[in-house]
């Protein structure tokens, strides 16, 4: 017997989310607060085992409460709600030769995820901006309609952004970078501060094409720029600690201006930076991975959890499994196991990197060589 | 105290080489003695020395000298061989039975009727290393000469591999310089100290060093002194050194391979389930699944009933297996993958009857069905994947993609499915096809990633369209 979507049950569920994601404050030492979302994941743990029975028998061959590997994402089912169809679907942009991983949202799982997603924004994007000129970097809802990362960042546009300057610069050929130009020269022209959000190798695209051409901005004060995930699939990755460079060279937006974004197609809220790197309070070397990739701060809504790769015992410090537990997710089991290294410090959790196979060297294959030769079904 | 993990001729001047430390997870583990700019040209002439030493040597008694020295390598309680065991232990994390399970059958390989052997497939006779030999076809008589010095470039995944090329440049005369890898450096300095003990004609012959992998200046100067390279590594790595090969040197590349094991319901019958899952736990345990040789997964044909029925019996057998030789310690981001991969197959576990997994707690070792061939979950420390096809002709399929990797197939089958899938597989890239079980011990005549590694040393030089042919064989080589 499962529990209806239109169930009492998962109606109070939906509105102890709603009330939790209005009322977090960001701080991580709220115990009432945390309480609550404590209770509240034991109650989505529960609607999750008698929905998908599936998740229980996975607790039982690993460990109860363990996250959902990005495998279960792209094979079989996670979607909770048998009587109520998707109102929404969002998918991975899939890496070497894998099947895209799926999140299927109901109404009310949509309406959830758009909330944490503007209470995050509010949160740590939005201080001291007021109508910012929003600029994305990623493509227009309606040319992206599955990925998560377009539909959230234009929701951030049109709720906060001031309507005749925010725009996304992606079009259909990729990064226009004489829109951004001439964006840019507007808000600089307007004096109105501009908010430039995309993912982090969109970022890279445009700045080095600024350097070729020999193009720079000093924005408005109180610019921010918020570059979201990692170099996941790419051929190269850059530093944060150059991005950063580079954020203060071509746009004049200093890194305490500046933030990194954890978002994944399978969560429904995002980690952030948790401090800026400032000279008051500088990161210490086991809080800041080489890179210079700073940890991300867990609130009630949303908590890193690093997990020992030895034992899959919680740990605080030191480098260890990422998952991430989202009280804003309704539709599906709400832990992930994210298939990246947490590096966990008394500020937050530092995304450090994909997990995969350590070096090997020698005649046996390591399997990136095989990218692309995969048996498909 | 760091342990030496060089080898250098005696009495090289001291100026010739710089003692260096080399570190392992940024600890300083063990010291090394490198030549200097100048040092590398002074090795050189005493490699070539050497090398005109082992020219004077017939080759049947630099095989006893081999012969002799695998022979006490061959004995676990050999003194150099248990530290060497040791030493390599603490280098790649691999148990101590399973080290000496690497060197029980590479070092086997090593003995004299192997080594003749060898000499026989790939010259025809090994008197051609000694002079000239007569050959009928050409009416006249032919001699094969190896390279003067060979630098032989080595990895550290398969312990007591780096004797590989060291056996193959003595077998032709050459002189070599053997570069260790960090992965694990000791095994062959201590393996060159005993050739020397039993024959210091050896001595001058013989040199054994490491750099790293960014040092270009050492590099070169090492390339300076080769006439022939052997490279083993990743495609990078390969890569770099390919690109500094000049024209006048022969080279030889052992890249990155795989391997995989194919078996047909007629072989799973008449073997046996359970034996079959025994072989399988063999060849994919031994090197810890660390070598191109070893499989990394298993198509059964049969339906996925059949594909979980052999999937629970080789978790059993791979059980068994590490119950008398455990896996030994995993690197953190190998466990890391480990875990990532078990959690996604415990789902596909519990949501796909094609999916099941079986695996040991600390990973000693996994077994997964799947429906379909995933490199991509091929991780190596005893993970084995198993996949069903409904005909074996279907594996091709799957085998064909990953054909220039290709290396070892295990094939179970018989009659004329032996014939055609043979030839299909040999086609399709594979260089070996053994029984099921016997896929971790390629013989010492086996041609290694399908080339004749001994005879691609050699240049041979023809007496031909001369009637005084016969006078430039040795009386000893001489018919009747």
């Amino acid at each position: 017997m499962t529990i209806s979507y239109a169930d009492p049950f998962v109606g109070q569920l939906f509105e102890r989310m709603g009330a939790l994601i209005e009322a977090d404050n960001g701080e991580d030492d709220d115990d009432e607060l945390e309480g609550s979302a404590i209770t509240l994941a034991a109650d989505l743990d529960e609607l999750a085992r008698v929905n998908l029975p599936e998740i229980g028998r996975y607790w039982a061959r690993t460990r109860l409460g363990q996250g959902l590997p990005d495998a279960a994402f792209r094979q079989g089912r996670t979607y909770l709600f048998a009587d109520e169809p998707p109102a929404r679907t969002f998918r991975t942009s899939g890496t070497s030769g894998a099947a895209r991983g799926v999140a299927h949202y109901s109404r009310r799982g949509l309406e959830l995820m758009r909330a944490s997603i503007l209470a995050g924004a509010r949160r740590f994007m939005l201080p001291g901006l007021t109508r910012p000129a929003v600029i994305r970097l990623v493509p227009e809802e309606t040319a992206a309609p599955d990925m998560v990362m377009a539909h959230g960042m234009e929701l951030i546009a049109s709720s906060f952004g001031d309507p005749g300057t925010s725009a996304s610069v992606v079009g259909s050929s990729g990064l226009d970078l004489k829109v951004l130009s001439s964006r840019l020269d507007h808000a600089v022209a307007e004096e109105r501060p501009v908010l430039m959000i995309g993912g982090s190798f969109a970022f890279v695209h445009a700045c080095e094409a600024f350097e070729a051409r020999g193009q720079s901005w000093r924005l408005p004060a109180g610019s921010r720029i918020v570059d979201a995930g990692g170099f996941k699939g790419r051929s190269r990755s850059v530093g944060a600690s150059q991005l950063h460079q580079w954020f203060e060279r071509y746009f004049g937006v200093p890194q305490t201006q500046c933030v990194n974004l954890f978002g994944m197609t399978e969560l429904a809220s995002q980690l952030y930076d948790a401090a800026p790197n400032d000279e008051a309070e500088p990161l210490s070397y086991d809080e800041v991975d080489p890179e210079g990739r700073r940890p991300k701060g867990g609130r009630a809504t949303i908590r890193p959890i690093v997990r020992d790769a030895s034992t899959m015992a919680p740990i605080s410090r030191g480098r260890g499994l990422l998952e991430v537990r989202d009280l804003a997710i309704l539709d599906r089991p709400h832990v992930v196991l994210t298939g990246d290294w947490g590096l966990a410090s008394k500020r937050g959790v530092a995304v450090v990197g994909r997990v995969t196979r350590g070096e090997r060297r020698g005649c046996s294959l390591t399997l990136d060589a095989l990218a692309g030769k995969e048996a498909r079904a | 105290m760091t342990h030496l993990i060089s080898w250098m001729p005696p009495g090289l001047s001291s100026l010739a080489l710089a003692s260096v430390t080399v570190e392992a997870g940024g600890q300083p583990r063990w010291s090394c003695q490198v030549p200097t700019e100048a040092g590398w040209r002074e090795l050189g002439q005493r490699l070539r020395a050497g090398r005109e030493r082992l020219l004077k040597m017939p080759v049947t008694e630099i095989v006893d000298v081999i012969d002799r020295c695998a022979q006490k390598w061959c004995d676990r309680s050999f003194g150099p061989r248990r530290a060497a065991r040791d030493a390599a232990v603490e280098a790649t994390g691999f148990s101590a039975e399973a080290v000496e399970r690497s060197f029980d059958v590479e070092l086997r390989n090593y003995r004299a009727p192997s080594l003749l052997a060898t000499l026989r497939r790939e010259l025809g006779t090994q008197a051609a290393l000694d002079g000239f030999v007569p050959s009928s076809e050409l009416s006249g008589a032919t001699m094969a000469i190896g390279p003067g010095v060979v630098l032989a470039v080595l990895t550290g995944n398969v312990p007591a591999l780096p004797a590989l090329p060291i056996v193959r440049s003595l077998l032709v005369k050459s002189a070599v310089v053997a570069k260790v890898a960090s992965g694990e450096p000791t095994f062959a300095s201590r393996f060159v100290e005993t050739l020397v003990n039993e024959d210091a004609r050896l001595s001058d012959a013989l040199a054994v060093t490491y750099w790293g992998r960014d040092d270009d200046a050492t590099v070169e100067a090492a390339l300076a002194q080769a006439d022939a390279v052997i490279a083993y590594g990743g495609q990078e790595a390969c890569a770099a050194i390919r690109a500094r090969i000049r024209p006048h040197q022969k080279y030889i590349e052992h890249g990155h391979k795989l391997s995989v094991c194919l078996l047909s319901a007629e072989y799973v019958r008449a073997v046996g389930r359970e034996e079959v899952a025994r072989r399988l736990a063999v060849d994919a345990s031994m090197f810890n699944q660390h070598a191109c040789i070893a499989p990394q997964a298993v198509v059964v044909e049969g339906d996925a009933a059949e594909a979980k029925a052999v999937g629970q019996a080789l978790a059993e057998a791979m059980k068994a297996y590490a119950e008398a030789c455990p896996l030994g310690e995993m690197d953190i981001a190998d466990q890391a993958a480990q875990q990532v991969f078990a959690a996604g197959q415990a789902w596909l576990a519990v949501t796909s009857d094609a999916h099941e997994l079986w695996s040991s707690t600390n990973f000693e070792w996994t077994v997964s069905v799947a429906p379909v061939l995933t490199p991509r979950h091929w991780l190596g420390h005893r993970t084995m994947q198993v996949v069903p096809v409904a005909n074996l002709d279907g594996a091709m399929d799957w085998v064909i993609p990953l054909g220039p990797f290709l290396q070892n197939v295990g094939l179970g089958a018989s009659g004329e499915r032996m014939r055609s899938l043979g030839e299909r597989l040999a086609r399709a890239g594979a260089c070996r096809i053994c029984e099921p079980g016997r896929m971790a011990e390629p013989s010492m005549m086996w041609k290694h990633d399908g080339m004749s590694c001994v005879a691609e040393l050699v240049r041979w030089c023809d007496v031909e369209m001369h009637t005084a042919a016969s006078d430039a064989v040795r009386p000893e080589g001489r018919e009747g």
